[in-house]
């Protein structure tokens, strides 16, 4: 372009010098000068040509070199950008090659994670088991490491390490070994006052405990949560307590222990006794208790009376015969009124007194004598009969009430809580097992009293025809 | 036995006392009916004032006329008196334990039903427990009910037969004494 320009510029020049001339009054003069002008102008103009050649070839050197050494450059550069792409080549190869290797990693990753997952999962479940054992074992409220340290991975508060897992080993093993054992040791428990006392405790492996405290044994029942063991509310029966006695002393091989860990325990606390069921025979149960009471009080009554009149017969008319047969009457008096409150013994001497009347007179006399000791005899054996009889039937009377009451229920609740029956039910089973227990023994009784009051009568019936006999036998002698 | 919880204790002592008593009543009706005099025989031994041989007669009227010779008196009068008085005293000793075997056997049942009562309320104690889940716990009950009923009517059905039977032997021997009572009666 710089070229370009300079050459133009004498062009342009000449075209102005041209024109000159036509505006120009003095045409040779002015032409002389202008052909000066024009050759210095030329002059400059060659003179700046050279300049401008000259500067003109030195950039073009300058240039050429520039060029030269740009080129160089370039050279390098492209030779520097090939090594570079092959660098970039390898290492896009690597990096691939690196992509595959981390996919594979990953993936192998993955499954060792998985694997490591499942691993804790197993270890945490079988630590809650572990734990759960020996939270459960009431070994452990007798001493023994406490299992913190598996709740804390049970929990997942811990990622369980190589440690952990020789630890759960460990516990599972002493807890084999010490469910294994019956133990008996002292210890402390919760009577059943609640409080704190040092007892001997025998423990049967896992399944029960037993305790001693002075002369009271009995079952111990464990709480998992406070880690104690506490003794039954209720001691089992006297036959257990003394088979539990005997194995702690060493001297019996039987002890009764419950393999249902407590269930059949719980079940003996439950268990109600005789007097513990009445109140749950509601009203009736009263009137029945009443109906024993009296029936006892007779039967003590009459037993007393019984006996009280009792007298060996046989004697007391052997006697009086030897004294008949001599005739000695008051000595025959004075026996009977040695008796004087016994029947027999009056029976007898009512027949002493009328001794001269006719046969059929004396009869008299005695049968008269023996009603007039029949009915104090008899007194409230018809009673006592009307209350045996009376007892089953208010049992029944409890039993229908105790029906009505559950049907009550049904109406309201209907059938699906059995628990809310079971109050009626009760009731009705209760009162019907009172009715019973009432009138089974006053029966018996009522029926061996009626019987021994009916062998005094004819006694009394035999005795008398024997005196009348005598009598007149010692008559005929006469 | 075991099963039946209890009441079966009372239910056996019921059932021992009756047997025993029931044997005892039968070898002593046994023993009356048994080698029995005849009634001509008596009379004899009755003129002759002779004791009957215990080995050979041991029947009622063997007793009736051993009971009269020991305490006659030799007024034909009185001695009739006095038969009639041993008749009395002999019928009065046959009725002796019907009554006690009678009321055994009547209770038997009795005590069969307070078992069952006793083993549904132990079956309605369970239940108020562990609800009708438990099935092998309700039956310890259902089973003492059952069996304490079973044992009541097996004591007690036997126990009435045997007692209408002694009832009618012991009124059979009654009769009998009676009416060697009244024959001998004649004979004097």
């Amino acid at each position: 372009m710089k070229k370009i320009v300079f050459s133009r510029f004498p062009v342009l020049l000449m075209v102005i010098a041209m024109a000159l001339p036509a505006a120009a009054g003095d045409m040779r003069e002015l032409q002389i000068q202008a052909q000066e002008a024009r050759q210095t102008l030329i002059r400059d103009a060659a003179a700046e040509k050279a300049a401008a050649e000259a500067a003109a070839a030195e950039s073009r050197a300058r240039i050429m070199k520039d060029r030269v050494s740009l080129e160089a450059a370039i050279a390098a550069l492209e030779s520097a950008n090939r090594s570079l792409e092959k660098t970039v080549d390898t290492m896009d190869a690597e990096y691939r090659q690196l992509v595959d290797r981390e996919g594979q990693l990953s993936e192998k990753l993955t499954r060792t994670d998985s694997m490591i997952n499942e691993l804790v999962g197993v270890i945490r479940v079988n630590a809650k088991d572990v734990d759960g054992l020996i939270t459960q074992n009431l070994q452990s409220a007798m001493g023994g490491t406490p299992p913190s340290f598996l709740q804390a991975v049970a929990q997942e508060s811990r990622f369980p390490g190589m440690d952990d897992v020789r630890a759960l080993a460990r516990g599972l093993l002493d807890q084999i070994e010490t469910t294994s054992e019956v133990a008996m040791q002292k210890g402390t428990i919760i009577d059943r006052a609640g409080r704190d006392v040092d007892a001997d405790v025998l423990l049967l492996g896992p399944f029960t405990a037993a305790y001693r405290i002075g002369d009271e044994t009995g079952f111990c029942n464990y709480s998992a949560a406070g880690r104690k063991l506490y003794a039954l509310s209720r001691l089992p029966t006297g036959r257990m307590q003394n088979h539990l006695e005997r194995y702690m002393d060493g001297e019996s091989d039987v002890v009764p222990m419950d393999i249902s860990r407590g269930g059949a325990l719980r079940q003996l606390t439950h268990e109600l006794k005789l007097w513990e069921q009445v109140p749950k025979g509601g009203p009736i149960v009263w009137p029945i208790l009443l109906i024993l009471a009296v029936g006892i009080l007779i039967v003590i009554e009459r037993i007393i009376f019984l006996v009280r009149k009792h007298l060996d017969a046989d004697g007391l008319v052997r006697t009086i015969e030897s004294h008949c047969l001599k005739e000695d009457w008051p000595a025959c008096e004075t026996v009977c009124d040695r008796h004087a409150n016994i029947p027999v013994a009056r029976v007898v001497k009512a027949g002493l007194t009328c001794c001269d009347m006719q046969r059929e007179e004396m009869e008299n006399a005695l049968q008269e004598a023996i009603l007039r000791e029949i009915p104090p005899m008899e007194r409230f054996l018809s009673t006592l009969g009307m209350l045996a009889a009376i007892a089953p039937l208010m049992g029944l009377l409890g039993t229908v009430t105790g029906m009505i009451d559950t049907f009550h229920v049904i109406t309201l609740h209907g059938t699906g809580d059995p628990r809310l029956m079971s109050g009626g039910i009760s009731e009705a089973l209760v009162t019907t097992m009172l009715g019973l227990t009432v009138a089974i023994p006053l029966m018996l009784s009522q029926t061996l009293l009626s019987r021994a009051v009916d062998k005094k009568i004819g006694e009394m019936e035999e005795k008398a025809v024997a005196l009348v006999n005598i009598i007149h036998k010692s008559r005929g002698k006469r | 036995m075991r099963a039946g919880g209890v009441t079966m204790l009372p239910l056996a002592l019921v059932s021992l006392a009756m047997w025993l008593l029931i044997v005892d009543r039968a070898l002593f009706f046994r023993r009356l009916y048994r080698k029995n005099m005849p009634l001509n025989i008596a009379s004899v031994h009755l003129r002759e004032n002779r004791m009957p041989d215990p080995r050979r007669y041991c029947g009622a009227v063997s007793m009736v006329v051993a009971g009269f010779i020991q305490r006659r008196s030799n007024d034909r009068r009185l001695d009739r008196f006095i038969l009639d008085e041993t008749v009395l005293t002999i019928n009065r000793s046959l009725n002796d334990h019907l009554a006690v075997i009678g009321v055994l056997a009547a209770i038997a049942p009795l005590l069969g039903l307070l078992g069952t009562v006793t083993g549904m309320i132990d079956t309605f104690d369970i239940l108020s427990v562990f609800g009708t889940g438990n099935a092998k716990g309700m039956a310890g009950g259902i089973s003492e009910a059952l069996i304490t009923t079973q044992t009541g009517l097996l004591v007690a059905i036997p126990g009435l037969y045997m007692k209408g039977f002694l009832d009618r032997r012991a009124r059979n021997l009654q009769q009998r004494v009676a009416r060697t009572g009244y024959y001998l009666r004649r004979q004097i």
